[in-house]
């Protein structure tokens, strides 16, 4: 099944429609809201249901001729209507499952109910479009580090933003990374401007980020650096995930 | 001597050491010529020329890729015939060839040791005609103060254990604790040694009597190969899913002392990572491998680690970290990709 996210569609009356990601493949079509915001999605998700499922060929997804399996997903349980619901908190939950007219779908969710996802690795996927600005941060962390390899040729925007997306980078739709970049370019200038200022430059001409030649490969310089982004991040002992999130 | 011009000189160069260390040690008990010595050198380099640094000059001596160090006075050759796993071959005396590579390897972008795991260095057990004959264990608890480390290192030469009762036991119950770090087989054909190597986790082999220039090629190029198809087959791994490596150790890791070492990007680790994320019992990293400078993300748990290596980046760290941090602190060592071991 190939998905796409963020992509633009209209309703069978012409109304915009947006879902956050949209999948599909020879056995059906879904869509997902994913949200942290405690309101209820149920008109969102409703709606969905009247997306004109022709338009998924503007895409490159499968065509289809019914209507998608609506998903939210969410922290914790608020009541999205007559739709399942995927709770990704401690354990993968499934909500409702029985909504779901996929049968090969429903019975791989099935399989999945109850996974473990404290202590879950980190993906290799470290930016989104959604992104506050502390989190592109954190997602820029090791592309940043790049920039001091003594082979490195600097980077342009374009190419931070598609390295740090990495295999979603060919799925998010153009609009959403050219806001990203739009969020990309204001974190960097901040670090440029205030954090890492005699270490990293934009060079106009070439249109990249580069390494000035203050960096020296040794211990006391990159302790010097990791303490800065750690500083630009946000990152301190009191900001774990878990306090991150009962802050919402 | 006369310069070597092709790999037949080569070949005849290291025949004559072996026939001559045969000779002597019937004579008297005792090798003269220096051992030959080779080491597994993990490149993303596209050829030797391209990984020119000081003292490494290489000059072709086959179209296939075979160079010689054109400063060694035909003592440094090069096997560049893989694309991604080089066999560098030495007849300089131990200290000084462990010296040039370790050089070589750190001021090139894009070289690496090859880490070979247990599975890897017990690879030649499953083999007919191959008997082992020793093994070296090493736990340095190297990231604790040098007051209260707890050090174990052991190097035993098997054939005598049934003189002491319960000494297999004892050697079997190290062994699943400690990181293994080299081991020595012997091959024997027609009743007699053909070979006698010792092979180190850190892609090293010390050949230590031989018979046959061949035959010894081909044993070396078998590791090669080896581990050409593992790194292969992480690579494929990585590429399909989401997973990380996981590499699940013995012994408890010093969470605070690596994460001291890796945020100053020190060591043989050559990881320098920002720590993003701090509970007691687990910490999560980002970062670079210096080894290529691709990106690396890190979760470290109480005797575990979770690699994840984004976009193309090189899958070496991977047997680096199992490798370093076992033999350094936390014990034997297993790589898994989504449930399958890998590197093994």
């Amino acid at each position: 099944m190939d998905y796409v996210i963020e992509p633009l569609f209209w309703t069978q009356k012409g109304d915009d429609k947006t879902p956050d990601v949209v999948g599909s493949g020879l056995s059906g079509w879904f869509v997902i809201e994913i949200t942290t915001q405690l309101g209820s999605k149920e008109p969102n998700l409703e709606s969905y249901l009247s997306i004109d499922p022709r338009y998924l060929a503007q895409h490159g997804l499968q065509p289809q001729d019914a209507p998608p399996d609506v998903f939210s997903s969410r922290l914790s349980f608020v009541n999205d209507g007559p739709y399942c619901q995927l709770i990704v908190r401690d354990h993968l939950e499934i909500l409702k499952e029985e909504r779901i007219k996929n049968q090969k779908l429903k019975a791989e969710l099935i399989k999945s109910h109850g996974a473990d996802l404290i202590m879950l690795p980190n993906i290799p996927i470290t930016l989104l479009p959604e992104m506050r600005p502390h989190e592109i941060r954190r997602g820029l962390i090791e592309i940043v580090m790049q920039l001091f390899s003594p082979e490195s040729k600097g980077k342009s925007l374009v190419q931070i933003v598609d390295e740090g997306l990495e295999r979603l980078s060919e799925k998010i739709v153009v609009s959403a990374k050219s806001r990203l970049r739009d969020s990309v370019k204001r974190e960097m200038e901040d670090l440029i401007k205030h954090h890492l200022k005699d270490y990293i430059l934009f060079n106009e001409e070439e249109g990249a980020y580069r390494s000035t030649e203050k960096f020296k490969q040794n211990p006391k310089t990159m302790e010097k650096i990791t303490f800065a982004l750690t500083d630009w991040a946000g990152i301190g002992p009191q900001k774990t995930l878990d306090i991150w999130i009962s802050r919402q | 001597m006369r310069q070597i011009q092709s790999l037949r000189d080569f070949k005849e160069l290291l025949q004559a050491g072996f026939e001559s260390n045969e000779e002597s040690l019937e004579a008297f008990g005792k090798t003269y010529s220096t051992q030959l010595k080779a080491y597994l050198i993990e490149s993303n380099k596209p050829a030797p020329d391209s990984a020119q640094s000081i003292g490494s000059y290489w000059r072709k001596i086959d179209p296939s890729g075979w160079y010689l160090n054109a400063e060694s006075s035909n003592r440094l050759f090069l096997d560049a015939t893989r694309e991604r796993i080089w066999i560098l071959y030495s007849l300089l005396e131990a200290i000084e060839s462990d010296f040039f590579v370790e050089n070589w390897i750190k001021n090139t972008n894009g070289l690496d040791s090859c880490w070979l795991s247990r599975n890897h260095l017990l690879h030649w057990e499953t083999l007919s005609g191959w008997s082992r004959r020793g093994m070296g264990l090493r736990f340095s608890d190297g990231l604790s103060p040098e007051e209260n480390s707890g050090n174990f290192s052991l190097k035993a030469w098997h054939g005598a254990n049934r003189y002491v009762p319960r000494l297999d036991e004892i050697l079997n119950a190290a062994q699943d604790q400690f990181a293994l770090y080299s081991i020595r087989y012997q091959k024997r054909s027609g009743g007699s040694i053909s070979i006698s190597a010792e092979w180190y986790s850190n892609g090293k082999i010390t050949i230590n009597r031989a018979a046959d220039v061949d035959e010894v090629l081909i044993s070396i190029a078998e590791m090669a190969n080896r581990y050409a198809d593992s790194l292969e087959e992480a690579t494929d791994l990585r590429n399909k899913t989401m997973a990380p490596f996981e590499i699940d150790f013995s012994q408890p890791i010093s969470l605070d002392a690596f994460s001291d070492t890796v945020s100053k990007g020190r060591g043989d680790m050559k990881l320098w990572l920002v720590e993003i994320e701090s509970e007691p019992d687990f910490k999560r990293f980002k970062g670079i491998d210096l080894h290529t400078w691709d990106r690396v993300l890190l979760d470290v748990g109480p005797d575990f680690v979770y690699l994840t290596i984004p976009g193309s980046g090189c899958v070496n760290g991977a047997p680096r970290l199992a490798v370093v941090q076992g033999e350094d602190n936390s014990g034997k060592a297993s790589i898994y990709h989504d449930g399958v071991e890998v590197f093994s």
